[in-house]
C-alpha cells in the first residue's frame, strides 16, 4: 500500500508538471490543447537525442564530433536542454499556428480540430523519424532500487520526484508572487477584465505556450526513464485530461491537485483491477467528476455553461 | 513504375470497401457534429461497440450471427447512453474529452489480458462472419473485373450489400433531418439556449442525436469487421476517429452526401499516394530511403501525417468543407 502511494505520488508529480501547462493554455485561450501530448513526447525524444547524439550530432554528418557535440551529453544537461526545446516548440506553434488562427477569427472548436489535426501530424513525424521501436536512454536507464521504511525507489526517481517537488513549488510561488505569473492567472480568470486593466493578454498567451511546453518536455523525459516512445505522451494523455477535469479545467493548482490524486487513485485500483487496466481508473475519475462536480475541485461554476 | 496497376487501385479504391465503412462512420458523426454540433472525438468507439457486439456474440456466447448483428447496434446505444448522461449538459468539448478517452479505454480494455476469454485479447476474434458470406451469389474466392474495377468475390458482395446499407441509412438521415425532429437539432447546434427557450429539451434531443449516430458508427463497425472477417482490438485506434473527422470536413459537415464524397475522395488519394510510392523505380526509392528515411512502414505512416496536416489545414481554411456552404457549419460559430 504504501509502495502503491508512493508510486501514485511518482505518478501525480509527472502528471502535475503536464497538466498545468494544458490548464493554463486552456484558461487563457479556452482552447483544450489536444497537441498537449506531442509537447510530452517531444520531451522524451529530445532528452534521448542529446543524451545519444550530444548537441548537433542529430545530423549523421557530424556525429563524429567529439562528446558535447557529436557523442551525447549527459543526461541532467540533455533534460536542461529538452526542456528549453519544450518551451521553443510551445512558443513557435503558438506563433505560428494559434496566435494567427486567433487573429483571424478561427472559432474555438475549430481551433480544437486543429489540435487534434496538430497532434496526429506531429505523432506521427515522430514515428516517421524516430521508429516504432523502444528504446533507453543511455544514462541511468537501469538502476537497482534503494529500499527504506519498506518501500522501493530508484535514486534516479527520487531525485526526479525532487525536481518536480521543487519545480512545481517554483511554479506555486511564481504564479501567486511574480508579475508574469499573476498576470497568467489573471487572465486565465477573466480574459477581457485582465485586458481593460492594461495586461497584454497575447504576451501571456504567448508566455504560457513557453512555460506549458517546457513543463510537459520535462514531465516527458522523466516519464521516458523506463522505455523511450514515439506515443509516450498519447498513452499518459487520458490521464493528464482526468487531472485538470479533476482539478478543474483552467486553474493551475486544480491541475496540481487533480494529477496527484490521479495518480495515487490510478495506483490504489490496482489492488482490485489488473495492472494492465489501471490506466482505466483515470476515465472513471473523469465521468465521475463530470457527473458529481463538473467544475472540478478547484474550479468555478460559470466555466462550465 | 506500373501506371496501369496504380489506376487500377486507384479506380477500385474510389468505391471500395474501405469508402462504405467510413462514410457510414462519417454519416454517424454528421448527425452528430454536422447537424447538432456534438463534439464526438470517440467515433471509433461506437465502431469498436457494434465490431465487438457481433463478435462477442458469436464467438463467445455461441449466439447466432444475425442476432449478434441486432446485439451490435444495442452495444454501440448503450455507449452512447452512457456517454451522453455525465456530458451533455455541460459544454461542448467535456463531451470531446470523455469520448476521446472512452474509445481509447474500449481499445485497451478488449486488448487486455482480463478480456481474452471475452474479446480474444490481442489475437481477437476470427471465424464469425461465415453466415453473411454464405449467402453470397458470387464465388468468394474469384476476381471479378466490371469496367476500371475489380475486386475479389467476397468483396463484391460486401460492396453490393455496403452500398445498399449507406445509401439507405443516408437517405434515412435525409428524411429524418428534413423532418420537424432535424429542424430541432439544428436550432440546438446554432443557438442551444434560443432553442430551449422555446420549450424544447435540448437534453434529450442531443441525447437521441448521440444514440443515433453511435448506431450509425455501430454499424460501420460491423460491418468493418465483416469485411476483414476479424475483430483486432488495434484496428480501433483513435486516429480512426480524426480520419473520419478528415474524411466529414472534406466532405462539408452538416451536409448529406458528404460523408460518401468525403471518404471517396481520400480514399483514392490515400491509395494512389501509397502505391505510386511503392512502385517508385528502386534508384529513385533507394535515394528517398537515404535521405528522408521513405521506408515501407513509413509510407503507411504517411497516410496518417497526411490526415494530421489534412484536419490542420482544413479546420483552419476551410471549415465548411471543399464542397459546404459556410451555413450548415458547426465549426463557424461560439
Amino acid at each position: 500500500m504504501s509502495q502503491l502511494t508512493l508510486e501514485g505520488l511518482k505518478l501525480g508529480l509527472y502528471l502535475a508538471m503536464a497538466a498545468i501547462g494544458l490548464s493554463l493554455i486552456f484558461g487563457t485561450t479556452g482552447l483544450v490543447n489536444f497537441a498537449h501530448a506531442e509537447l510530452i513526447t517531444w520531451g522524451t525524444l529530445m532528452a534521448y537525442f542529446f543524451n545519444i547524439y550530444g548537441l548537433v550530432g542529430t545530423f549523421g554528418f557530424l556525429s563524429v564530433l567529439p562528446a558535447p557535440f557529436g557523442g551525447g551529453v549527459n543526461f541532467i544537461f540533455a533534460t536542461l536542454l529538452a526542456t528549453i526545446a519544450g518551451g521553443v516548440l510551445g512558443y513557435v506553434l503558438n506563433r505560428v499556428v494559434f496566435r494567427t488562427a486567433r487573429n483571424s477569427g478561427v472559432s474555438l472548436l475549430a481551433q480544437m480540430v486543429m489540435t487534434i489535426g496538430l497532434s496526429i501530424l506531429l505523432r506521427y513525424v515522430f514515428v516517421y523519424f524516430f521508429g516504432s521501436r523502444y528504446r533507453v536512454y543511455k544514462d541511468y536507464a537501469s538502476q537497482r532500487a534503494n529500499t527504506f521504511w519498506g518501500m522501493e525507489l530508484t535514486t534516479r526517481d527520487a531525485i526526479a520526484m525532487v525536481i518536480s517537488v521543487v519545480i512545481l513549488v517554483g511554479v506555486g510561488v511564481g504564479l501567486t508572487r511574480t508579475r508574469t505569473g499573476r498576470a497568467m492567472r489573471a487572465v486565465s480568470d477573466n480574459r477581457d477584465l485582465a485586458e481593460s486593466s492594461g495586461i497584454n493578454v497575447e504576451k501571456v498567451i504567448s508566455q504560457v505556450w513557453i512555460f506549458g511546453g517546457a513543463l510537459a518536455a520535462l514531465s516527458g523525459t522523466f516519464f521516458g526513464f523506463d522505455t523511450v516512445k514515439w506515443d509516450i505522451g498519447t498513452r499518459i494523455l487520458l490521464l493528464v485530461f482526468a487531472a485538470v477535469t479533476l482539478g478543474g479545467l483552467g486553474t493551475a493548482f486544480g491541475a496540481l491537485v487533480g494529477a496527484l490524486i490521479v495518480g495515487v487513485v490510478i495506483n490504489w485500483s490496482t489492488l482490485i483491477i489488473d495492472t494492465e487496466l489501471k490506466n482505466m481508473t483515470a476515465l472513471l475519475v473523469l465521468i465521475l467528476a463530470l457527473l458529481l462536480r463538473p467544475q472540478g475541485i478547484l474550479g468555478k461554476k460559470q466555466r462550465i455553461g | 513504375m506500373d501506371w496501369g496497376f496504380i489506376l487500377e487501385r486507384s479506380f477500385s479504391a474510389m468505391i471500395g470497401p474501405e469508402v462504405v465503412v467510413y462514410a457510414l462512420a462519417a454519416v454517424g458523426l454528421n448527425v452528430h457534429f454536422g447537424y447538432t454540433g456534438l463534439m464526438n472525438f470517440g467515433q471509433v468507439g461506437f465502431m469498436a461497440a457494434g465490431a465487438y457486439g457481433v463478435g462477442v456474440s458469436v464467438y463467445w456466447l455461441g449466439w447466432n450471427f444475425w442476432v449478434g448483428i441486432l446485439f451490435s447496434f444495442v452495444y454501440a446505444a448503450i455507449l452512447a447512453l452512457l456517454l451522453g448522461i455525465p456530458t451533455l449538459r455541460l459544454r461542448a468539448d467535456y463531451l470531446s474529452l470523455v469520448t476521446i478517452a472512452a474509445s481509447e479505454t474500449i481499445r485497451l480494455l478488449a486488448r487486455s489480458r482480463v478480456m481474452q476469454p471475452y474479446t480474444g485479447g490481442v489475437e481477437g476474434v476470427n471465424q464469425f462472419a461465415g453466415p453473411f458470406y454464405d449467402l453470397s451469389p458470387f464465388e468468394l474466392g474469384k476476381f471479378y473485373s466490371i469496367g476500371p474495377f475489380k475486386y475479389l468475390g467476397r468483396d463484391v458482395w460486401m460492396l453490393i450489400v455496403g452500398w445498399t446499407l449507406l445509401i439507405l441509412i443516408t437517405l434515412m438521415v435525409r428524411q429524418l433531418m428534413r423532418s420537424p425532429w432535424g429542424r430541432t437539432l439544428r436550432a440546438i447546434r446554432e443557438d442551444e439556449d434560443a432553442t430551449r427557450a422555446l420549450g424544447k429539451n435540448a437534453y434529450y434531443y442531443k441525447m437521441q442525436a448521440l444514440m443515433l449516430g453511435g448506431i450509425i458508427g455501430g454499424v460501420a463497425g460491423t460491418l468493418q469487421v465483416i469485411q476483414k472477417a476479424s475483430v483486432q482490438a488495434d484496428t480501433f485506434n483513435p486516429v480512426i476517429t480524426f480520419t473520419i473527422w478528415t474524411i466529414l470536413i472534406i466532405g462539408g459537415p452538416g451536409r448529406v452526401w458528404s460523408p460518401i464524397v468525403g471518404s471517396s475522395i481520400y480514399w483514392t488519394l490515400i491509395v494512389f499516394i501509397e502505391n505510386t510510392l511503392r512502385q517508385l523505380p528502386p534508384g529513385v526509392r533507394t535515394t528517398l530511403e537515404d535521405t528522408v528515411q521513405l521506408s515501407d512502414f513509413n509510407i503507411a505512416m504517411l497516410r496518417f501525417i497526411l490526415v494530421g496536416l489534412g484536419l490542420l489545414l482544413l479546420a483552419r481554411y476551410r471549415p465548411q468543407g471543399i464542397f459546404g456552404s459556410r451555413e450548415e457549419m458547426a465549426l463557424d460559430r461560439r
